[in-house]
Parts: structure tokens; C-alpha cells; sequence
């Protein structure tokens, strides 16, 4: 049963998110969503937002501070979420309190994408106030999908190295190049035998279409939700596992 | 409530290479009891105490803590303890870290304001609460890692890391008075400390590791009675020091005329000075020339501190 110090230490949590995790990433996106709106608004830009050219041009807005923000901030939340602290030492005092180590890594990982996903719904909400009625819910969708893939996929990394930072850019690269390339049967330049080891790297491009269809409005298509979901929670349970399993300290 | 049996813990290094840091150590220690750690450095005394965390597991041999796992036994009753280094993010107030701290600790909402002032009280940071810890001197940040410790009053087992590493004097005295306080019935206080004097004053036993093992237990402190072993004294005599060099075989005369006594137990030192004022001395101290820890410390690693 998890104690209620533990419920409460969520609340440092959301602040080290916000703080720490979010407010670049964030800074970032308001940059581009502001800068075009700005523009707009003093009639540097032909934009109307109530024609549909005006809704389409708001939705590449959101898309293009989105793309940025939910990939980068899901990145540095993840990035040493528990390799950070063996490395620094800090597990030494955090651990010899009465909380369980996977408990406390689930639940800081719920709050991160919790805060993800309410930033995600904030933001949209904010352009929505200047330009015209855009996909709250697919917004939030969407951070929750970048949450569970890039999220899940860095929790595992940062149990079993402290260069999980390093090798989740690496695992990301490799999959979007890989799995384009594998797209393009059967003209595919992949040899064969490469084909079935790129069905398991992590499903970077279905992450992207479905994310796109949802700034879009539309819905992400559940074979790609089950997917990117699937493999997330892959990740996160075999992470979890890890860290019931793993020595704290090296 | 704490049972080591044959516990041994390897570390492999990428090339294969293996370093045994905990060589099939077995050790009881009882509830109500204070044990001290001792050995140079490199002996296992942190691998030692990293197992009883639950931080490293044994690859050899079995832990319990009150019947459980080590790791079991911390969540669920946590533990206070003060690590060697104190490594907690510096961008942290003193404030904020305690906060957070209790909070983790289990302390409740209601209680915690409370808490936290009463540790900032007994370790005296009260003017250091809103500093960050990169602020801090390294006395100070040794203070506010004590005093994260000691949040909860009720934790069962206790364990000291290098606890006086940085404090001055009047704080190393200071923490003698909180460990002393801290003694109850059921807890297990573990100092782990390269001060053998302070592990003599605090401590009802020392267990001297060295190259991994156990060398030897010496029961020191007030519970250490008659069964003490042998330590060399320095006697003064007012008067008639010739009886006393009779009483000792084997004494010899200092420089400045005290009388230096081989290793003896302490019936063989009371029959020798009765026998010496008995003769005529007039004894006016008795020293120990060095303390009966550091006299077993020294046999039992062989001068490698």
C-alpha cells in the first residue's frame, strides 16, 4: 500500500517538473506560438482566423510549437529520472526513508506525464484564446502518446545506465530512420533481414502520424494508439522490474 | 535484530576482475545495543552498511534486519541515516530539503511543520533554514544531513555513516549527547566512524573490520566491565613509585618519571595498584596510555589505519 507521504511528495514532484523539466521546453513553445499570433495580430501576416484557411493556419501553429515542445519536454523529463540519482548519490537519502524504489520512479513518472498532458491542454488552450477553436483533447492525446512512448521507453534506459539520456537520442534516431526506410516496400533500400529487427525499435513514426492527425483534429487511429501505448507500457513494466530487481548503488 | 551470517559481497569490474569488499562476515547485534564500525580506509565498512540498507544486495550469506530483508525492513519502516557523503541537490534551501525530506519520511502534514523545528532546534541551523546548501559549510551541511536523520523519533534502527566528518569540536561533543539520548530499548544505533575515540565513548561495542571481515568485537563503553581486554596505562605516584614499578613486572619509568604499564585487564590493574599503595605508593593518576579499542584496533589490522 502506498503511504500518504509518498501521495504527498507528488506536489515536489509537479515543482521539479515545472522547474526543472518543462520551463525551456515551455519558454520555447509560447516563443513560437506567441511570435505567430504577434504577427498576426499587428497584420505582419495575412492570417483571419475565423476563415478556414485562418483554422488550418492555427493548427500548423499548434503543431509546430507541439512538435517542439512535447518530444523536448518529455525528453529532459525522463532523461536520469532514476540514473540521476544513483549517480549523484542522492538515493542514499531519499531511499532510507520507508518508500518502495519502483513506487517512488511510477509515481514520479505519473506526475511527469500528468504534467504533460495538462500543459499540453494549457497551451492549446491559451492559442485557442487568441486564434480560434483548436483540438484541446487531441492536444492532451498527443502528450500523453509522446508521455508513453518517449516517457516509457527513457524509464527503462535510466534504470539499466546512467547514459540513458544519450542512448534514448540514439534509439529515437535510429527507429524514425529505420522504420521510414522500412515504409518504402517494397522498395525499400532495408536488406531483409534487417526488416523484423526494425518492427521491434520503438514506433517513432507512428508516434509522429498520430500525433499529427490529432493537432489536426482528427482521431490518431488505434492501431497506432495501441501501439505506441503498448510499447510504452512494455518499457515501463520491464523498468519497473529492473529497479525491484537492481542494487541501488554500484 | 540485526543477523549477519556468512554475509559476503563481490564487486566484477567490466574486465572480470573481482574485488571480494565483504568476505563472509556473521555478526548478531541486539536490540537496545550501539554498535560501532572501525578500520581504515577500504575496509568494507560502507559496503558493510550499504547492505544493511538494502542499497547492495549480498552475493553471499544472508542480512535480516528484525526478520526481514534489509530492503524490506527500510520501506517498511524506513531508517535514520546520515550517509558519508552528503549528497543532496545543492539548489535546495535547508528548508525545502527538511520539507521534502519528512515529507518522504512519512512524517504527517499536521506534524511535519513541528518536526522540522524541532530538528532545526537540536542541531542549531535555525539561521541557516532559507540558505541553499551549496551556501552551507561543510559543518553545517553535515548538521542539516543529522538532522534529516532524526526527523521521525521513532525509527528502530539508526545507522551513523562518518557521522562527526566535518564538525568542530563543540559539534563532535554535541553529537556524543544526541547518540546518547537516542538509546532505547528497541533500537539498534550502527556508527560506522574512523574515530576510534568517539566510537569508545559512545558505543557498547566495536566491531574492527579489515580487508573485508571481522577481525574482532571489543566491548568498550560502560557495558564493557571486567571483560575488557588488556590496555597499557601511565601511572603518576606522589610518592613511593619504586612500590609501584614492583607491583607491574615488566614497568618501566617514563621521562618524566611516571611508571608506563604493559598491556593489563583491569583485575590485573586494581590487584597491581592495591599491592603498590599497599607497599606505600601514593597514586595520583592513572591514565590509559592508549584506550583498550585502540589497542585491539591496532592489533587487529596490523597498523594499516
Amino acid at each position: 500500500m502506498m503511504r500518504s507521504g509518498m501521495l504527498r511528495y507528488a506536489r515536489y514532484q509537479a515543482g521539479d517538473f515545472l522547474l526543472q523539466k518543462a520551463s525551456v521546453p515551455a519558454v520555447l513553445a509560447l516563443f513560437i506560438g506567441g511570435m505567430t499570433v504577434y504577427m498576426a495580430s499587428r497584420g505582419f501576416m495575412p492570417l483571419d482566423w475565423s476563415t478556414d484557411m485562418g483554422a488550418a493556419n492555427a493548427r500548423t501553429v499548434l503543431k509546430q510549437a507541439l512538435d517542439i515542445f512535447f518530444p523536448l519536454a518529455a525528453f529532459l523529463a525522463v532523461n536520469s529520472i532514476s540514473s540521476g540519482d544513483r549517480q549523484h548519490g542522492h538515493v542514499r537519502f531519499l531511499f532510507s526513508k520507508p518508500v518502495a524504489v519502483p513506487a517512488y520512479y511510477l509515481q514520479t513518472w505519473l506526475v511527469y506525464g500528468g504534467m504533460l498532458v495538462a500543459l499540453g491542454g494549457a497551451f492549446t488552450l491559451l492559442l485557442q484564446l487568441f486564434t480560434t477553436r483548436l483540438p484541446i483533447a487531441g492536444a492532451m492525446e498527443a502528450a500523453a502518446l509522446t508521455w508513453m512512448l518517449v516517457g516509457g521507453l527513457g524509464f527503462l534506459f535510466s534504470t539499466l545506465t546512467r547514459m540513458d539520456g544519450a542512448i534514448l537520442i540514439l534509439a529515437w534516431m535510429l527507429s524514425s530512420v529505420l522504420r521510414s526506410a522500412a515504409a518504402m516496400r517494397p522498395e525499400s533500400p532495408l536488406p531483409e533481414w534487417l526488416l523484423p529487427i526494425v518492427k521491434v525499435l520503438p514506433p517513432a513514426d507512428r508516434l509522429d502520424a498520430a500525433r499529427t492527425a490529432l493537432y489536426a483534429g482528427h482521431s490518431a487511429g488505434s492501431g497506432s494508439v495501441l501501439h505506441v501505448v503498448g510499447y510504452g507500457l512494455a518499457c515501463l513494466v520491464l523498468g519497473t522490474l529492473i529497479l525491484r530487481r537492481r542494487s541501488l548503488i554500484t | 535484530m540485526i543477523a549477519l551470517r556468512s554475509v559476503s559481497r563481490e564487486y566484477r569490474s567490466l574486465v572480470g576482475r573481482t574485488v571480494r569488499a565483504v568476505d563472509d562476515v556473521s555478526l548478531e547485534v541486539a536490540a537496545g545495543e550501539v554498535l560501532g564500525i572501525a578500520g581504515p580506509n577500504g575496509a568494507g565498512k560502507t559496503t558493510l552498511l550499504a547492505m544493511l540498507l538494502g542499497f547492495l544486495r549480498p552475493t553471499a550469506g544472508t542480512l535480516r534486519v528484525d526478520g526481514m530483508e534489509p530492503r524490506a525492513f527500510v520501506e517498511a519502516h524506513g531508517v535514520a541515516y546520515v550517509p558519508e557523503l552528503m549528497a543532496l541537490p545543492l539548489h535546495w534551501t535547508v528548508e525545502h530539503a527538511l520539507h521534502r525530506l519528512a515529507t518522504l519520511a512519512d512524517v504527517p502534514a499536521a506534524e511535519l511543520p513541528a518536526a522540522v523545528d524541532r530538528v532545526v532546534e537540536l542541531l542549531a541551523i535555525g539561521e541557516h533554514r532559507g540558505k541553499r546548501l551549496k551556501a552551507l559549510s561543510k559543518g553545517n551541511f553535515q548538521r542539516v544531513g543529522i538532522a534529516q536523520a532524526l526527523l521521525r523519533d521513532d525509527m528502530r534502527l539508526v545507522v551513523f555513516d562518518e557521522p562527526t566528518h566535518g564538525l568542530d569540536p563543540v559539534w563532535t561533543a554535541r553529537f556524543r549527547e544526541i547518540v546518547a539520548t537516542m538509546r532505547r530499548p528497541d533500537r539498534v544505533i550502527v556508527v560506522a566512524s574512523h574515530n576510534l575515540d568517539e566510537l569508545e565513548r559512545i558505543c557498547d561495542r566495536v566491531a574492527i573490520v579489515d580487508r573485508g571481515k571481522i577481525q574482532r568485537v571489543v566491548a568498550v563503553g560502560g557495558t564493557a566491565g571486567v571483560a575488557s581486554p588488556a590496555a597499557a596505562y601511565r601511572i603518576r605516584a606522589a610518592a613511593g613509585s619504586d612500590a609501584v614499578v614492583a607491583a607491574f613486572p615488566g614497568a618501566t619509568r617514563s621521562t618524566s618519571g611516571d611508571i608506563d604499564v604493559g598491556a593489563v585487564d583491569l583485575p590485573t590493574l586494581n590487584a597491581g595498584l592495591a599491592a603498590a599503595i599497599a607497599g606505600g605508593a601514593l597514586i595520583s593518576t592513572v591514565i590509559p596510555r592508549e584506550s583498550a579499542l585502540e589497542t585491539a584496533f591496532r592489533s587487529a589490522v596490523g597498523g594499516a589505519a
